[in-house]
């Protein structure tokens, strides 16, 4: 079957062949077999598939679609708590492991004497002293 | 109270539930998921198989159209505008159960059809089971590009041109591929269509 007459066949199925392209239709069946053939087997698929009856969901389909938008407006930045919640582990671990090499950093340099927090946050001791005596 | 609120939106036009939904009316849009419920399921159903990706694929396609609805341009019907978005996220589906299985299968494997589940025992629509689930079974052996229009043209009636503004292809190719289509399904469902 050549292009012409397949779009031929498809505009018949759908109904919406001219009466002239409908005469040429009807020529066309009569004078060739494997169209004929062809027309009788589209529609015979045709009646099949529509046979097997309408497709659908389980009840309650409409009360599960609401269900989710609902819950989805009531949680008002939910597309932003989403984008957050999925960064989080992509962040946080990169996050973690530098600062705990920038501590490490710190405390291998710190000075002799100085306590365990200030070599940590890289702090001189003297400087962590003197503001903790002008806060008290 | 509530009856008369439902009684009354359901003889609204599309026009006046998606206004009314736009104007934050949630129930407006039950109103649309009732009317709309059996396009998507053909189409989600038709192309994914009976079963919980069907499922799932037509919850996300609503709540797609329903984030969207602002943008709805009526420049084509609201149904062709439902059945397009149902079937993208089917296809959506389709990419991502393939992506998923070419990394444990090998291509081979991967293009084959996947398995279909069941239909349902409690499905509640009407029809021949039997034949239905033969008719499922011979989609899901086409490819998707085949099984879109054989979807959107045998089961739900679509014509070619509507068919072709939906999967936004040319209407030469949606005849060539109806064609392999209908060759696929009638090797398929010989014994159905020479039994009737």
């Amino acid at each position: 079957m050549n292009n012409k007459h397949r779009a031929l066949l498809e505009r018949y199925l759908d109904g919406s062949l001219t009466p002239t392209e409908l005469e040429t239709f009807k020529a066309l069946r009569s004078h060739d077999p494997t169209f004929d053939a062809s027309v009788v087997d589209a529609e015979a698929l045709g009646r099949v598939v529509e046979g097997s009856g309408p497709l659908g969901f389980q009840p309650g389909f409409e009360a599960r679609v609401m269900a989710r938008i609902n819950a989805r407006a009531a949680f008002v930045s939910d597309d932003a708590m989403m984008l957050l919640w999925r960064m989080f582990p992509r962040v946080a671990v990169p996050a973690s492991a530098l600062t705990v090499l920038i501590m490490l950093n710190n405390y291998l340099g710190a000075p002799a004497g100085a306590s365990i927090l200030d070599a940590l946050f890289g702090l001189p001791a003297r400087n962590i002293v003197a503001v903790l005596g002008a806060l008290t | 109270m509530r009856i008369v609120d439902s009684v009354s939106t359901e003889h609204k036009t599309d026009a006046e539930l998606i206004a009314a939904v736009t104007r934050g009316d949630r129930n407006a849009f039950a109103d649309i998921v009732r009317r709309y419920e059996a396009v998507v399921a053909s189409t989600v159903i038709g192309m994914l198989g009976a079963g919980d990706a069907a499922e799932e694929a037509g919850q996300v396609a609503m709540i797609k159209i329903y984030n969207g609805l602002d943008r709805f341009r009526a420049d084509s019907s609201f149904k062709t505008y439902v059945t397009r978005i149902a079937m993208n996220t089917a296809l959506d589906e389709l990419r991502r159960r393939k992506r998923f299985l070419s990394r444990f299968f090998t291509r081979a494997d991967s293009d084959a059809a996947d398995p279909i589940d069941d239909i349902p025992a409690s499905d509640n629509v009407a029809g021949n089971l039997e034949q239905r689930q033969l008719v499922l079974n011979a989609l899901n052996q086409l490819k998707p590009e085949f099984r879109s229009v054989a979807v959107l043209r045998l089961m739900q009636g679509y014509s070619t041109a509507e068919v072709a503004a939906i999967l936004n292809l040319s209407e030469g190719t949606v005849f060539s591929r109806l064609s392999r289509a209908r060759q696929h399904l009638k090797a398929a469902l010989e014994s159905e269509i020479y039994d009737e």
